[in-house]
């Protein structure tokens, strides 16, 4: 008798123990890490080379500053698990990847929602990273940039620099990227890991010759000559005073954005395209709330 | 069991088998549970947004009195246009005053490039049409239920339809007058197909916006053709006037021209719409 | 395996017959061809021992369990050990790219793909491939020939412990054996240039376990671009070694090789644009060898002592190349979107069981234990070649995968008051995966994965009277991914799956057998062909409901029938953007039904050799498939027939597969695709089609010596 309840119990116990559907999204109880870092790589670091340009041409940059806000966590139901209202401002020019914000204790399972920013903030919001200095901090802040770069372009011995600034609010929202060669939306936490995710950083944006083809390649031609007063400094109302129509038709298409008529409001459109993830991978462009 | 049991058994198992062949034959789980989805039925027009006039950022007052296009197929997509991304509302201590001050907006797609995501709808017959006329119809296509929020627009040459002759092998022809101060202008302006290759070497328009809508039943797609992009960064100070009250062609490296042809690329100059039956 | 007993007197033999004939015929399963117990007698001086081999059947581990024995599964006639899965309940097997590819399996519900939801197991060996760059658990087997399988056993669900992965809708075991006597000799001609030799040798004084067999096979094909040819042999041999030990040996070689015509946009069959015989993309096809040895000792002592175990190892070699081209020139407008698919790999692995009975409830009670292990070695390449000349346009994946499946199980079985059978078992099953993707981005980086899965299983079983059995069963399994699309560290890499089912089992012996269930299958997380991609995605959790019947029976020696039919509702349990809960899982039809009948009647006698004549007849009927956006895909029904004569040696027969020359598409698809280059590509998902054979015919003469 006493062997029989026993079987019993152990088999009504196996069906309790498993008749209870899925777990997808009961607690585990084992937890990880996500840090986020920044990265501007080579191109921004060193330069972008000649045989990058479609035209020849080469770029140095002596400043990149760039500010990165607003990191947020969400599953795919959207609640947030982790956010960081700070804004961290990253010369990226200084070698190296930085390390930014680091989330700890969250639960272990996939977050597909990340998103951050690139918006101009104000001087108590910014957070120093790398070689960023309180000066940029301070110039960031006054003219309400997001990105500001200096930086020489260069082909045959000639060169013209340049010192542009952008203030232009700028949401990275649903980032997906590659792990270990696998496609991911957003970030995959594991029991005891730490996923480490880079918000990459083009410096070859500025330069793209189409706003919407991803068969945009890289020129320097327009801006070069640009330089209306020949000084071999080139602005950005030198830029405004091109029209687009005043290009080669082939290039600088603006696809369906509007109000991009010239070289101006071109380039100004690219600076909210340069923020990536996990290096090639990308995020939908909106603007914040 | 008996025998004649058991032979029943065996008959009467293949008879069911049979019959239920024939019920199967002629049932329909349709109006039960289904798969997700349905296709619909597409029909397909065309028209001018606004009406035939309106006024350029160079201050030209144009007046459209002959629209001819030369369309291929038509595609539309669940992906997100790229929309008015570029520019939100200028702060007013901004030094970016030149800044064009377009109302902030949600754009969703990938910086840089345009994804069209999954094809909800189409719409393959070649044609051509003339819309200051008013509405053209065009043929019908096919789509299946769902969000539809972009669309691809092709052209198509040599021109075939009710105005191949008009178009020829161009692929837009425009004609009208333009009007700015003393200055009053009868131009003619054409594109050809080497003006709208994109870089897969296509005649297409990618990424022009669907009018974001959930489409559960059939109904009618109209494409709007916006002209005003066309020519909103035209200066036609340098087209030589007419002499004889004819259109003057413009020629292609005439400014004007080149504007135009400009023009004609933005996805934002063609939107679609869908309303249901 | 079944189980083996050992008997060193004939006394003793007798004595487990009794006992059998009380306990085990009361659960006797259906199909199972038991041959009727001698009375018991007491020998009148002592004798030599006799070493008896009685195969008994398992328990039934669910009420729709089948065991197919030869006489229903060579009734109707097939053209190879694949098609003759049809003759499973539930089972639908199609062929879209060749007599060379493995078939598409639907079961209950599940689109098994290529056999990513059912596990099979031939010979002892598995036939499924792990991470097979053309589908998860892929399962050729054009390497079986029709005539040496000799039962097939089809365990629904995951009920059983011995149930591992891909076992989701079921599992099926094919047992080798040929019965004939002395050499077989057959050669077959038949439509479309079908051409085929058969050979085969079993020694009479061996079981049918033991037996050598031979098959060459070419064909032109019903159509351009069909034309196949394989190469098969299988040898097997049984051997007591000692009193209480048995081995059995196995090895196969196959190889063959196959055109495709590929699949074609239906409306332009409809449209009377394109032949539907004809291929689209001439360039369709493939390659496939597979070379499998398996050895297994099989052990029981005396039968006071009850023990038993079986090992068997095996190894498995096996060569894939397919070349396809699903979307013409959708992707590339010059060159094509032919690829090119190859997948080497090398399997070892064993079984190794141990049961012990034990006198609890009652004298049949019993403890089994055992273990399972495989490891693979997998290199893979797909590339896209150009359908101008052949040159490769892209690399898509280059990878090597290493997977090891090491499970071990346990299940007790308890007899209470003769009428009540309680299973419960619990199956622990490890997966590793590591694969390096030299294509991928960052070329070089390697990831890896590993979890463990808990599969409690169950089943009670009651004797409501004689011959009458009511079941109800419980089981978890799960699903594994293909090992390219895991995550570096994931811990959970598969799907649970859990089955539930509950029937009646009748049965008045070999001659009649009726077993009818209803079942209930969830999965946490399911993957569907999506026809935007045109390529599985996951789609979250789904559902599968429904019932089966099954009706077999063998009225007079000469008289075999068994009829089954089906009915699945395989849904969506929850919504999302795309689908709505209860909304039809595409593709898998929610009726299947199938009936196998066979006479051979003694005609008369000739020169004192009987005069017997064969017919048999396969009808299939396909119902009811979802295809999405709310269609429904052709329905099926297909007839085949089979008609000789066997006069002692020699045996003349012809086969008619289609006899009713219906126009059938046997796979159905909706994707976009664009076959007319140059032209405006159809962006819209469409339906795409398989041609099904016409009316064939094969004239088959055999001699037996």
């Amino acid at each position: 008798m006493f062997k029989r309840c026993s079987f019993g119990s152990l088999v009504l116990s196996a069906f309790a123990l498993v008749a209870c559907g899925d777990d997808t999204g009961t607690p585990s109880g084992e937890e990880g890490a996500i840090t986020f870092t920044s990265w501007g790589e080579e191109y921004i670091e060193q330069e972008i080379p000649a045989d990058i340009f479609e035209d020849g041409y080469s770029i140095h940059y002596d400043k990149f500053l760039v500010l990165i806000s607003n990191i947020t966590v969400a599953d795919e139901e959207g609640n947030v698990a982790a956010s960081d209202e700070n804004a961290y401002l990253i010369n990226h020019t200084e070698a190296g990847v930085k390390e930014i914000v680091k989330f700890e204790g969250l639960e272990a399972k996939n977050y597909t929602l990340v998103h951050y920013e690139t918006s101009p903030a104000a001087r108590e919001k910014i957070q120093l990273v790398g070689g960023a200095t309180e000066a940029d901090a301070d110039m960031m802040a006054s003219e309400q940039y997001h990105v500001y770069i200096e930086g020489t372009l260069s082909k045959g011995g000639e060169s013209k620099t340049f010192k542009w600034g952008f203030g232009i609010p700028t949401l990275l929202d649903e980032c997906e990227g590659e792990i270990d060669g696998k496609l991911t939306e957003g970030a995959v936490v594991t029991s005891g890991g730490d996923d480490v995710i880079e918000l990459t950083i083009h410096g070859d944006h500025f330069f793209y010759d189409d706003l919407q083809s991803p068969d945009a390649v890289v020129r320097g031609d327009a801006v070069f000559n640009a330089d209306a007063d020949m000084d071999d400094v080139v602005t950005q109302a030198e830029l405004a005073a091109i029209p687009l129509v005043d290009l080669p038709a082939n290039q600088y298409g603006t696809g369906g954005v509007e109000g991009v008529n010239d070289l101006g409001a071109f380039v100004s459109f690219l600076s909210r395209t340069i923020g990536h993830f996990r290096g090639e991978g990308e995020c939908f462009l909106g603007s914040p709330e | 069991m008996k025998l004649h049991q058991k032979f029943l058994a065996t008959v009467g198992s293949v008879a069911l088998l049979l019959a239920l062949s024939s019920f199967a034959s002629c049932a329909d789980d349709s109006e039960t549970n289904t798969t997700p989805g349905f296709r619909v039925t597409l029909e397909t027009r065309a028209e001018l947004l606004e009406g035939p006039t309106f006024t350029n950022a160079f201050d030209w007052e144009i007046t459209l009195s002959k629209v001819y296009v030369s369309s291929g197929a038509l595609y539309y997509f669940d992906g997100s246009p790229i929309e008015s991304a570029a520019l939100p509302a200028p702060d007013s201590e901004s030094k970016l005053g030149f800044l064009n001050p377009f109302a902030p907006s949600v754009a969703y797609a990938h910086p840089g490039h345009y994804q069209a995501g999954e094809a909800k709808g189409e719409m393959l017959e070649a044609t051509s049409f003339e819309l200051v006329a008013g509405t053209a119809t065009l043929a019908t296509g096919e789509g299946t239920s769902g969000l539809f929020r972009s669309a691809r627009f092709t052209f198509n040459s040599p021109a075939t339809g009710p105005n191949a002759g008009e178009l020829g092998d161009k692929v837009l022809v425009v004609e009208g007058t333009a009007v700015k101060g003393a200055l009053s202008k009868i131009f003619r302006l054409e594109g050809g197909e080497a003006d709208v290759l994109d870089a897969a070497n296509e005649p297409a328009i990618e990424g022009s916006t669907f009018d974001e809508v959930d489409v559960q039943s059939d109904g009618v797609v109209t494409i709007h053709f916006n002209p005003e992009v066309w020519f909103d960064q035209a200066e036609l100070d340098d087209v030589v006037d007419s002499s004889d009250g004819e259109p003057v062609l413009v020629p292609a490296d005439d400014r004007a021209a080149k504007s135009f042809v400009r023009g004609i690329k933005k996805s934002s100059a063609i939107t679609f719409s869908f309303a249901a039956d | 395996m079944p189980p083996l007993l050992r008997f060193s007197t004939l006394s003793s033999f007798c004595a487990h017959i009794a006992l059998l004939s009380v306990s085990d015929l009361a659960y006797a399963q259906a199909g199972a061809v038991a041959p009727p117990a001698p009375p018991p007698t007491e020998p009148a001086e002592p004798v030599e021992p006799v070493t008896v081999r009685i195969e008994g059947q398992k328990k039934a581990g669910a009420a729709s369990e089948t065991v197919i024995e030869r006489d229903v599964a060579h009734a109707a006639p097939h053209k190879s050990g694949s098609d003759l899965l049809a003759v499973v309940p539930g089972v639908f097997v199609t062929q879209h790219s060749g007599q060379g590819k493995a078939h598409q399996i639907f079961l209950r519900g599940f689109d098994a793909q290529h056999g990513q939801d059912v596990e099979i197991w031939a010979g002892g060996a598995p036939v499924n491939e792990v991470s097979n760059l053309h589908g998860q658990g892929y399962a050729d087997m054009h390497f079986i020939m029709p005539e040496v399988v000799q039962r097939v056993r089809a365990l629904p669900g995951t009920y059983d412990v011995q149930q591992g992965d891909f076992a989701v809708a079921g599992s099926m075991f094919m047992d080798f054996g040929y019965e004939e006597p002395g050499f077989t000799g057959s050669t077959t001609i038949g439509s479309f240039f079908e051409r085929r030799m058969f050979l085969a040798y079993h020694p009479e004084s061996f079981d049918e376990e033991t037996f050598a067999a031979f098959e060459a096979q070419a064909t032109n094909g019903f159509g351009p671009n069909r034309a196949a040819r394989r190469i098969s042999t299988i040898g097997q041999l049984g051997l007591d070694v000692g009193q209480d030990v048995h081995l059995r040996l196995q090895a196969s070689f196959y190889a063959g090789r196959f055109d495709s015509a590929g699949v074609i946009p239906l409306a332009r069959v409809q449209s009377g644009a394109i032949d539907p015989f004809e291929a689209l993309d001439p360039n369709q096809g493939g390659d496939s060898m597979r070379a499998q040895i398996v050895a297994e000792i099989t052990q029981q002592k005396d039968d006071e002592s009850r023990d038993r175990y079986s090992v068997a190892p095996f190894f498995i070699a096996r060569d894939l190349r397919l070349r396809n081209n699903f979307t013409g020139f959708l992707i590339d407008p010059v060159n094509g979107d032919g690829t090119q698919q190859t997948n080497e790999a090398k399997t070892f692995g064993l079984t190794g069981r141990y049961a012990r009975r034990f006198d609890w409830l009652s004298p049949r009670d019993e403890v089994e234990m055992g273990v399972f292990a495989r490891s693979d070695w997998v290199d893979q390449r797909q590339v896209r070649l150009s359908g101008v000349n052949d040159r490769v346009i892209e690399n898509i994946v280059d990878a090597q995968i290493r997977a090891t499946n090491v499970a071990g199980f346990v299940s007790a079985e308890l007899t209470a008051v003769k009428r009540i059978r309680m299973k419960a078992g619990l199956r622990v099953d490890g997966l590793f995966y590591n694969s390096l993707d030299k294509v991928a981005e960052e070329s070089g980086a390697e990831r890896s994965a590993m979890g463990f899965h808990l599969g409690p299983r169950a089943t009670v079983d009651v004797l409501a009277t004689t011959g009458l059995n009511f079941l109800a069963s419980f089981g978890t399994g799960f699903r594994s991914p293909q090992a390219r699309s895991l995550a570096n560290g994931e811990t959970s890499p598969f799907t649970e799956v859990v089955s539930f089912e509950g029937g009646a089992r009748y049965t008045t012996g070999p001659d009649l057998a009726v077993n009818v269930a209803g079942f209930h299958t969830r999965l946490d997380n399911d993957l569907v062909f999506d026809e935007a991609l045109a390529r599985n995605e996951p789609v979250g959790p789904t559902e599968r409901s429904g019932f089966v019947g099954t009706i077999t029976s063998r009225p007079t020696p000469w008289l075999v029938s068994q009829t089954s039919v089906t009915f699945t509702h395989a849904s969506f349990s929850d919504s999302d953007a795309d689908h709505q809960a209860g909304d039809l899982l595409p593709y898998a039809p929610q009726i299947v039904a199938r009936a196998d009948i066979a006479a051979s009647p003694k005609l008369t006698t000739m020169l004192s050799r009987a005069l017997v004549m064969k017919a048999g007849l396969g009808l299939s009927l396909v119902a009811l498939r979802p295809l999405p956006f709310s269609e429904l895909g052709s329905n099926i029904f297909q007839a085949d027939a089979t008609l000789g004569v066997r006069w002692k040696e020699i045996e003349i027969k012809g086969d008619f597969f289609n006899l009713l020359d219906s126009r059938w598409y046997d796979g159905e698809f909706t994707y976009a695709s664009n076959f007319e280059q140059g032209e405006a590509a159809a962006l819209v998902p469409q339906r795409h089609v398989s041609l099904g054979n016409p009316i064939t015919f094969f004239a088959t003469a055999t001699a037996y010596l």
